[in-house]
């Protein structure tokens, strides 16, 4: 266990120190894009893939996570940079929060009811934070503090990437997983089983939010703006077609979803295409095929590095 | 007094247009228990096949002949987007999981927002005038157009024909029996997949219709144009409890005469949470809505 | 074994694939001044953005025809922002360390416009916005400039013509709550017009996309106000004057420079005849320049011009001409030169930087007549 986590951390460490001295700021910003991406596909991923809570309310929680974070780094801490992971956490906090709020009345609400429900939730934040004067209405939030130099970035938004992937694992294969996929299978079976399916189901709900709050303010301090506009419902299906397309409750497949299609969108841009950015066509299409061929996604509930099925 | 009337009356209008495009949500979710998504974009691809004909055939200004023409366009070009769309993208998915089927609507509807913008372009076209501007009356110094007596008098015809269609016909049996047995409905001997193609070519025709008096009244479509609508009436049609053909129709003209006495009254910039909240209110309290039975889950 | 074996792999195609991109920095070509552009060709803006990127590869075009600057040509490298903030931090840091442009032109609109600007700042390269209008857009840092008025200065002039011009006091408002555009005008409006001893008796909102106003409009009428103040973009304004005039109201109806398309009186027809806005230009503009920019767009697009892709065909000249004085091709030089630029010459007026970097350019109010912009006034800040 030791050697891995040591080959992990040096190729973690190796490639932040590549990136910073070998590759321009625009690679760099994409590297914190993937890694906040993963972050949030991840989160969605647990409340849907591994909970089987189809949610599609990411984008408000990433809301909160995001305004929580900014307005404390801006108005109460001075733009301290090194107050983010406080506030970071903070924020997350204020999601949950949320998050559990929105999972008390709910937990009787099956599939696209539910989606519909967060949807709705998201929609309702972002009009709220549209009309609120005070963190900037339509004109959004400014000057948002930011890391200092990319190392520092890499490094934080990395820990915080690495820490979301170890507790959401670590949930999946726990107790706690395997009680939230029996609710998966069969939820009358899984209740007469004793396994107070609300509860467990108000618990995931926390910590999916938790995580996409958490998100959220990482992105915030990425950009150093945002607005209504950000959270909006495309952007909660972003983050599903991430999380669709690596596999839903595959927590590796998240994280490589979220490498392949930051990157992809870049990738196409060098192509010529008269200025028209087609990631929006590719996208639907890609899910659309995705879900008709393939329905899985990249790895299925297989993580990258199961070799055999437990 | 007057402004009341004038908001009711405006929610009443809008009502109707929200009542024809939610009957689209509640026909397509009581066959398929699917929320098509893609809906409120079959919608805007109606506008834009009524405008591209009518263009094409130069048949911009107000006459009836060009009215029955545009309405004609968009709803066989609705329809035939709607045939298509069940067809290649959700009729793959039947047997798959529902969340699966979602994801696909969704993609779907992207698609076509974002596709639309390309190649129809993302900015607003002038819709052509295709019923003539004069009030025909005034009641109380609110005066009617004849785009709004039609808006009325379409929706209350289809209503009507979707009613005869539903319960004295024999496809309406047969959709009806898709809809409560799907599994026992093809060893009555029904072709369940072309009832479900059916059903959904009806919903979007229904929607075309919309689309198109829509059209007339605000004489500016793009690409977009659904997704407001769309949101709207798929609140209604849960509201009104979604499977349910009256609950729709009920639905959507509360839903209309709601906003516009919300923004009437004062909190015009929370119209969109309203619908949001009343639809979490409505899912929470009675999730089978207004006019839906409960179905007991049997283990 | 097989977890190391993976780890390394990931690293190294992370790696590998990272120095393909890096291999792919363009080589520098001396003969070439490199322009980037970003704007929202796709996405809930699409009408400001494409309009944008028109203007610009117009004035790039027409610039490179005539022999380029200073014998070199323009290459213009536009990136399509999605109408998304994430997207437009990593195409403005492409354009920067990827495409090595001199200097930036964009954006349509202020919130991507702010974090474009902190990026151009942060690598010291010049930005210039076609139309972003609020103040902090500039407030960035000094290497950040606009073409455009700023809210202040526009919410300004139609308060003063209000009540200077029409001789009218009491007013209504109906905003764009979902722009920061139509927000900033409304407040400046509001705040001014008591200045000027007037009152605001209603201040109602609708959103970007909504398409039906009689509500508003009925709670507007109801306050009796004597005139209407509706700073938002054409898109909604043509439907509001419509449904003004279905609703019986007589008010002139006033509005700032979003109003400036073609498509207005398109899809308002008559009912926005006779109304007022503040814009950078008359359709009446006997000036060579407007005429032949109006004429040339229409050919080469087989559209009609609007303020936006008015506003960034000035920018591009703008641009060239402070690249045109720069003894050297830097960065420094151009944003030196930006700052100087006094009584240039566009098609949407004469400019000339202030010491914010914000344009100084009068405003004309002109009376929208059927397709054209009769000249009523004009206001100089």
């Amino acid at each position: 266990m030791n050697k891995k986590i040591i080959i992990f951390i040096i190729s973690f460490v190796a490639t932040g120190i590549i990136c910073h001295l070998f590759l321009n700021s625009y690679i760099q910003a994409l590297v914190i894009s993937f890694m906040i991406n993963a972050i949030m596909a991840l989160s969605l991923n647990f409340i849907t893939g591994v909970a089987n809570q189809f949610s599609l309310g990411q984008a408000g929680f990433m809301a909160l996570g995001a305004y929580t974070s900014a307005v404390l780094t801006k108005q109460f801490l001075g733009d301290s940079w090194f107050l983010i992971p406080l506030t970071a956490l903070i924020g997350a906090g204020v999601s949950a929060l949320a998050g559990y709020l929105v999972s008390l009345p709910s937990f009787k609400l099956k599939g696209d009811y539910l989606a519909i429900v967060t949807m709705g939730f998201a929609e309702i934040v972002r009009v709220i934070i549209l009309n609120w004067d005070h963190v900037g209405g339509p004109r959004g939030y400014n000057a948002i503090v930011k890391w200092p130099q990319f190392l520092i970035s890499y490094s934080a938004t990395g820990l915080f990437l690495i820490l979301t992937f170890m507790v959401l694992y670590h949930l999946k294969i726990s107790w706690f997983g395997r009680n939230l996929w029996a609710l998966n299978e069969d939820e009358i079976a899984a209740e007469v089983m004793g396994a107070a399916v609300a509860k467990n189901k108000r618990t995931a709900f926390l910590i999916s939010s938790f995580f996409a709050g958490l998100g959220g303010a990482l992105y915030g301090h990425h950009l150093g703006y945002i607005s209504p506009g950000s959270f909006s419902f495309l952007m909660s299906v972003q983050i599903l077609i991430y999380a669709v397309f690596g596999g839903l409750g595959s927590m590796s497949g998240s994280v490589l979803a979220a490498f392949i299609l930051t990157a992809l969108p870049e990738i196409l841009r060098s192509l010529p295409t008269g200025g028209i950015d087609l990631r929006m066509i590719i996208f639907p299409i890609l899910l659309i095929v995705m879900m008709i061929l393939r329905p899985q996604g990249l790895l299925g509930r297989k993580e990258l590095f199961e070799s055999k099925q437990k | 007094m007057q402004e009341f009337l004038q908001h009711t009356l405006n929610g009443l209008s809008f009502g109707s247009v929200y009542a024809l495009v939610a009957l689209g949500y509640t026909m397509v979710y009581g066959i398929l228990a699917m929320i098509n998504f893609a809906h409120s974009d079959i919608y805007m691809m109606g506008a834009f096949g009524a405008f591209y004909v009518i263009r094409f055939f130069n048949m911009g200004d107000p006459s009836p002949l060009h009215f029955t023409i545009g309405l004609l366009a968009s709803m066989i070009f609705a329809g035939f987007i709607g045939f298509c769309v069940e067809k290649f993208a959700y009729k793959p998915l039947r047997k798959s999981d529902k969340m699966n089927v979602l994801i696909t609507a969704i993609g779907v509807s992207i698609l076509f927002e974002f596709g639309g913008q390309i190649v129809f372009g993302a900015d607003p076209k002038s819709f052509p005038q295709l019923l003539s501007n004069e009030v025909v009356f005034t009641f109380s110094d609110i005066s009617f157009q004849m785009v709004d007596i039609m808006i009325y008098v379409v929706t209350f015809i289809s209503l009507i024909g979707l009613s005869y269609l539903i319960n004295k016909t024999q496809t309406g049996r047969a959709m009806r029996a898709v809809s409560s047995r799907p599994d026992i409905a093809p060893l009555m001997g029904i072709n369940s997949n072309k009832i479900i193609s059916t059903t959904f070519v009806v919903g979007s025709v229904l929607a075309g219709i919309a689309a198109v008096l829509v059209a007339i009244k605000y004489p500016k479509i793009d690409p977009m144009m659904g997704v407001k609508i769309g949101t709207s009436s798929f609140v209604a049609a849960v509201f009104g409890g979604i499977g349910s053909l009256p609950g729709a129709v009920i639905g959507g003209y509360i839903l209309g005469l709601g906003e516009y006495y919300l923004v009437g009254y004062g909190a015009s910039t929370y119209k969109e949470a309203l619908s949001f909240s009343l639809l979490i209110l409505v899912l929470l309290l009675k999730p089978a809505g207004l006019m839906g039975t409960k179905t007991k889950e049997k283990i | 074994m097989k977890k190391i074996f993976t780890s390394s792999i990931l690293t190294a195609s992370m790696i590998a694939f990272a120095s393909t991109f890096s291999s792919c920095t363009p080589k520098t070509n001396n003969n070439e001044i490199v322009i980037g552009s970003y704007s929202s060709n796709t996405g809930a803006t699409a009408t400001f953005g494409v309009f944008q990127k028109r203007g610009i590869e117009m004035a790039v075009e027409e610039i490179n025809a005539a022999g380029g600057i200073n014998g070199k040509k323009i290459k213009h490298i536009n990136y399509d922002n999605k109408s998304d903030n994430d997207e437009t931090l990593a195409v403005v840091n492409r354009l920067i360390s990827q495409d090595k442009v001199v200097a930036i032109i964009g954006e349509a609109t202020s919130g991507r416009s702010k974090i474009g600007a902190q990026i151009a700042q942060q690598y010291k390269i010049p930005m210039l916005s076609s139309s972003a209008t609020n103040p902090d857009v500039t407030k960035v840092g000094h290497y950040i400039f606009r073409a455009c008025f700023i809210d202040p200065f526009q919410g300004k002039v139609m308060s003063k013509f209000m009540v200077d011009n029409l001789k009218l006091k009491k007013a209504a408002i109906l905003r764009d709550v979902k722009s920061d555009y139509s927000v900033g005008l409304s407040d400046i409006f509001k705040e001014e017009l008591k200045k000027q001893g007037g009152e605001v008796v209603a201040d109602v909102a609708y959103q970007e996309g909504d398409i039906d106003f009689k509500s508003q409009l009925t709670a507007i009428k109801a306050k009796n106000p004597e005139a209407i103040f509706i700073p938002g973009y054409y898109n909604e304004v043509a439907l509001i004057a419509k449904q003004a005039k279905e609703l019986g109201m007589k008010q002139p109806l006033l509005g700032g420079d979003g109003w400036s398309s073609p498509k207005l009186f398109e899809i308002a027809k008559e009912s926005i005849n006779g109304h007022y806005f503040s814009n950078h230009y008359t359709t009446e503009s006997t000036d060579p320049k407007t005429v032949s920019f109006v004429k040339n767009f229409k050919a080469k697009y087989n559209e009609d011009a609007d303020v936006m892709a008015a506003l960034a065909y000035d920018a591009t000249y703008m641009m060239a001409e402070a690249i045109k004085n720069s003894s050297s091709v830097t960065s420094e030089n151009i944003r030196d030169n930006l700052a100087k630029i006094k009584d240039f010459k566009g098609v949407t007026g004469n400019i000339t930087m202030d010491e914010n970097r914000d344009a100084v350019k009068s405003a004309v109010v002109v009376q929208v007549e059927g397709a054209n912009y009769k000249f009523i006034s004009s206001v100089s800040p």
